[in-house]
């Protein structure tokens, strides 16, 4: 079934049963306020799973998809479900990503980024399945290194012969995504001998390690901040992984991320 | 393992014909990626070694190491699972030759 792109303008409108505004806050909001956190005058909205074909100064694009933590129905009668995800906003001729929160049972509630994987001990469970520290590789001459969750990031290190990987438990469909993006905070690894790096695994979501036979792509962390992988080549489901190993008689390598997003 | 070139995009190739490629020396970790594959699987990486960068199409940077398909990967899979076919096939046919050289060795020892 094609998706059908809701549109219209103004904060809201006879027989819809939500509201699209931006700053300040709204300070008494009905149910299913939309509010997104800009200060650019929103001329025009629409609900679509594809860029819109025609954009305008101001026009805030709400991107849908299947499933969403604030789900709503968006007429009074009857019933369109919508499912945003996220929101954008055309502003001097480019899209920029914008926060937004939904006003639903009382309460604000902030729209999690789409593409999102981890932030700060936040693991998006509906597009990971839960982020599992595993054996890196199935080579006996290895063994398990250790992972951390923290409270804000997850550490992965490995000694002489170990190897530890942090996973997807499901499989990140990759198609709509052109680049995974790591926000890393310490990292020790000389990209040879101990090293870390993540990227896109053919593994199983169920798997137990990452064969390194399995790996599409990769790309070695070998600074802190913010670092990329290009995967726009990349179709379908994969298992994403953040892993760590050193070799026989090497000096510990270990890696602490506290963002993981696709964009 | 063949040696892999790169090309002003950092795409990967196993020949230089015009000499206008860099040929790169590839990482530990790079040459364990590499290992075993065909032709038409290299050719469609691209390589991002390390201190380098390249610009997609579309203007967004990529720093290396960075080793990722540029082309459909469904595309080199089957590429490669062909090639790892036709091996198989030249080793067990290479099996066979050996039996029969094997065979007419001892028979050719049992007559003397």
């Amino acid at each position: 079934m094609g998706s059908v792109a809701l549109e219209g303008f103004g904060s809201g409108g006879a027989g819809l049963n939500f509201k699209v505004v931006g700053n300040p806050q709204p300070a008494n909001p009905k149910e299913n306020t939309i509010w997104v956190e800009t200060d650019v005058d929103i001329t025009s909205w629409i609900f679509s799973a594809t860029e819109p074909a025609a954009a305008e100064e101001g026009m805030v694009w709400i991107i849908t998809g299947t499933s969403s933590q604030i789900e709503f129905n968006a007429l009074k009668k009857n019933g369109i479900q919508v499912y945003p995800l996220s929101a954008k906003q055309y502003v001097g001729g480019a899209w920029v990503d914008k926060t937004a929160k939904s006003y639903q049972g009382g309460e604000w509630i902030e729209w999690i980024p789409h593409g999102l994987l981890y932030r700060y001990g936040y693991d998006n469970l509906t597009i990971t399945g839960g982020i599992k520290i595993v054996e890196g590789i199935s080579d006996a001459s290895y063994s398990p290194g250790t992972g951390t969750k923290n409270s804000e990031s997850i550490t992965l290190r490995s000694s002489a012969s170990q190897c530890i990987t942090a996973k997807t438990q499901k499989l990140v469909d990759l198609t709509e995504f052109k680049k995974i993006t790591l926000n890393v905070l310490n990292v020790v690894a000389n990209n040879s001998s101990y090293f870390a790096d993540f990227g896109v695994s053919k593994s199983p979501s169920d798997a137990t390690v990452i064969d390194t036979g399995n790996v599409v792509a990769r790309k070695a962390i070998g600074t802190t901040g913010t670092i990329e992988l290009d995967v726009s080549s990349l179709t379908g489901g994969y298992c994403l992984f953040v892993s760590a190993r050193s070799w026989n008689d090497q000096p510990t390598s270990s890696v602490t991320f506290t963002e993981w997003w696709c964009k | 393992m063949a040696k892999i070139y790169i090309d002003a995009e950092f795409k990967c190739h196993t020949t230089n014909p015009d000499g206008t490629f860099r040929e790169i020396v590839l990482s530990e970790n790079a040459r364990a990626f590499f290992a075993g594959k065909c032709k038409t699987f290299i050719e469609g990486y691209r390589y991002c070694p390390e201190d380098e960068s390249y610009v997609r199409d579309d203007g967004e940077v990529f720093y290396g190491e960075q080793i990722t398909p540029w082309k459909d990967l469904e595309e080199l899979d089957a590429a490669q699972r062909e090639y790892e076919q036709q091996l198989i096939a030249e080793y067990e046919s290479s099996s066979i030759l050996t039996a029969d050289l094997q065979k007419a060795y001892d028979e050719g020892v049992a007559s003397a």
